[in-house]
């Protein structure tokens, strides 16, 4: 039986995201590679959105 | 290196930044191999997000190395497999997820070790290369020490086997002590090569405990390694990983 995918976490310089639409910080990482490579995929729990956010600044 | 005027410090540099951006381009080639292979959505996402980031790191350094006469059709599709550099761990195919995980860790783990000591170069170029290129690897190890807790919790015992074995075939990279270090004799690096064998080495050893698991170094022999490749292997890659990883349809891609 294959383990089941980690729950990835956020590395350093992610730590002060915060979300696109309402500038929440209750945000979890759904992804640590989204739409392209240079971007991180984010759902924010206070307003139940999904964001790119960008890795590099 | 091809034939324009260069200096010793220049072909020091060269062959080794070319072996950086060689293994790059071979990790990317397994890693689309084996994106079928991904345990789930968020799997294939990743592979996905890290080959394109190789290729893309592979491709940069290539562009870097157009300066010492390196073309872009030499550097993607008229080498032969005798004349990639690739780190010799990746001839051989990952034989299972598990495995995939270790050797893509320690590969990561070795080349920007290599890579870092560019950081400060004097070449502002290079130097802002290696350190985008480092920013990028951080997301790779979040996602692969992801991995890495889970299989030292699952499967500790293949773990701990793999990682062993690979940790060898990665330390060949860096060669014997006592070897030659032509790049940093050459002032074209601060660091030796031993102090970043020893780098290397810590880190992974640290990632190993973070993760939970042991990693015990088991040192293969490298009395025939090659400064300028980097590789003991002479024979080149394996012709049945040159095929795969190799770009074919150069019509369709050159301009």
């Amino acid at each position: 039986m294959t383990p089941e995918s980690p729950v990835p976490e956020l590395p350093a310089q992610a730590q002060d995201v915060k979300c696109t639409h309402c500038r929440s910080t209750d945000v979890v990482l759904v992804s640590l590679f989204g739409g392209s490579v240079s971007e991180c995929l984010f759902r924010c729990n206070a307003c139940n959105s999904f964001f790119h956010w960008v890795k590099w600044r | 290196m091809p034939d324009v005027q260069s200096t010793p410090a220049d072909q020091a540099r060269y062959d080794e930044i070319l072996c950086i951006a060689d293994t790059k381009l071979v990790l990317a080639g397994w890693h689309m191999i084996t994106i079928p292979n991904g345990r789930a959505i968020a799997d294939w996402n990743a592979i996905c997000g890290m080959m394109q980031a190789h290729y893309g790191h592979a491709r940069a350094l290539y562009a870097y190395l157009a300066r010492y006469g390196l073309t872009r059709a030499d550097a993607e599709w008229n080498r032969s497999a005798m004349e990639i550099r690739s780190a010799d761990i990746l001839d051989k195919p990952p034989s299972s997820w598990t495995d995939l995980i270790v050797s893509t860790h320690l590969v990561e783990r070795a080349v920007s070790t290599l890579i870092c000591a560019y950081q400060d170069d004097a070449d502002d170029q290079l130097a802002r290369l290696a350190g985008k290129i480092r920013a990028e690897t951080e997301f790779h190890f979040s996602y692969l020490k992801g991995w890495l807790k889970v299989l030292a919790s699952s499967r500790r015992e293949e773990l701990e086997r793999l990682a062993t074995s690979r940790t060898g075939a990665m330390l060949q990279w860096w060669g014997p002590d006592g070897s030659q270090d032509t790049p940093h004799a050459l002032g074209q690096r601060q660091l030796t090569r031993k102090q970043m064998r020893s780098a290397f080495l810590g880190d992974a050893r640290a990632d190993a405990v973070a993760c939970g698991f042991t990693l015990r170094e088991e040192s293969a022999p490298a009395a025939n390694w090659h400064q300028p490749t980097m590789r003991v292997s002479r024979e080149g890659l394996p012709p049945r990983l040159f095929e795969q990883i190799r770009f074919k349809n150069t019509e369709l891609a050159m301009p």
